[in-house]
């Protein structure tokens, strides 16, 4: 197995060249993924009893809309990446590759259709 | 930058432009019926969001908790499950070459929609929490914020009592999920030699 290749120095992982050798999964994945945790975390830790507080939420519905909240956090922060995203592309011709690996993905795409079935289909349908 | 005579060059026409980007993509009679569909989606959007938008006018909202025989609904199931399929393999009639990359200007304007769809989402998501909690829509509390499923029972069930016997309804769910499968969920034949390594562990030797 081949080591992966060291970053360039003085480079943003954007700004580095993708050549075609499977090296290794060079991806902008993980670090946006892991935005996203910190964003669905202050969702519910402390948006989620602000907002409670705030629309004066009966009690038997406290942490009902924090599930949906954190879906809201999630998107918020997908939205201020699509902007940073635009301005890579306007400055520098090149987006972020928000990739994950094939195996990975087959496992999400599954995962996201069995959650929208649930979620959605179930509520609408039945 | 300034031509010979020192006139700069007048930019092309919108419909040269058209007939260029037409003429890198539609290579096969298969991917322009994928060019010409493309764009016919985007008018038949339009035209189900008029539509949509007359249909509520005439909406009750006293008789949302209704659902009567109407719900559960297979075929609307069905056909949502369907178009997903379609909208998925849609991909098919663009072929397999591979496009030139698009333009900056483009991709930039992809980038903002994506924005504005992500905007989109996190409206609609904060609506769908105060919904989930029942946050009182007036002041005495007696009226409560529902979560967006009540509504779309409550479409599905004005569109099936109505004349339209769900025409809308059904069309409305073919075209979000049609939607879903296309963008979100696409089949896409061209970049398929992307990871030529999955290409040989599918190939029986």
């Amino acid at each position: 197995m081949a080591l992966p290749k060291p970053k360039q120095k003085g480079k943003a992982q954007h700004e580095l060249k993708h050549e075609s050798e499977p090296v290794a999964f060079d991806s902008d994945f993980w670090w946006v993924f892991a935005l996203m945790c910190v964003a669905a975390a202050v969702a519910y830790w402390f948006v989620g009893p602000w907002f409670e507080d705030h629309f004066s939420v009966v009690k038997d519905r406290i942490g009902a809309g924090r599930p949906s909240l954190i879906v809201s956090a999630v998107s918020a922060m997908a939205l201020l990446l699509a902007v940073w995203n635009a301005r890579l592309v306007k400055r520098y011709d090149q987006a972020l590759r928000i990739e994950v690996s094939p195996g990975l993905g087959r496992l999400l795409t599954g995962l996201v259709a069995v959650a929208v079935g649930m979620l959605i289909g179930r509520t609408i349908f039945t | 930058m300034s031509s010979a005579t020192g006139v700069a060059p007048r930019p092309p026409s919108l419909g040269r432009r058209a007939a260029d980007f037409y003429d890198q993509r539609a290579r096969s009679p298969l991917s322009a019926v994928h060019f010409v569909l493309h764009f016919a989606i985007a008018g038949w959007v339009g035209f189900l969001g008029i539509q949509l938008f007359l249909s509520i006018q005439s909406t009750v909202p006293a008789n949302c908790g209704i659902v009567g025989n109407y719900l559960p609904n297979w075929p609307l199931a069905a056909i949502g499950l369907f178009a997903l399929f379609v909208g998925r393999y849609f991909g098919f009639f663009r072929g397999r070459q591979q496009f030139p990359q698009d333009p900056k200007e483009s991709r930039f304007a992809g980038q903002l929609s994506m924005a504005l769809v992500f905007l989109a989402l996190t409206v609609i998501w904060f609506f769908e929490a105060m919904g989930t909690a029942r946050v009182p829509a007036n002041p005495t509390g007696s009226v409560t914020f529902e979560p967006i499923t009540f509504y779309v029972r409550c479409a599905v069930f004005q569109d099936m009592a109505s004349n339209d016997r769900g025409l809308l309804a059904g069309g409305l769910i073919a075209t979000v999920c049609f939607l879903a499968g296309h963008w979100l969920w696409a089949w896409h034949p061209a970049l398929r030699n992307d990871h030529p390594e999955e290409e040989e562990d599918a190939t029986f030797t």
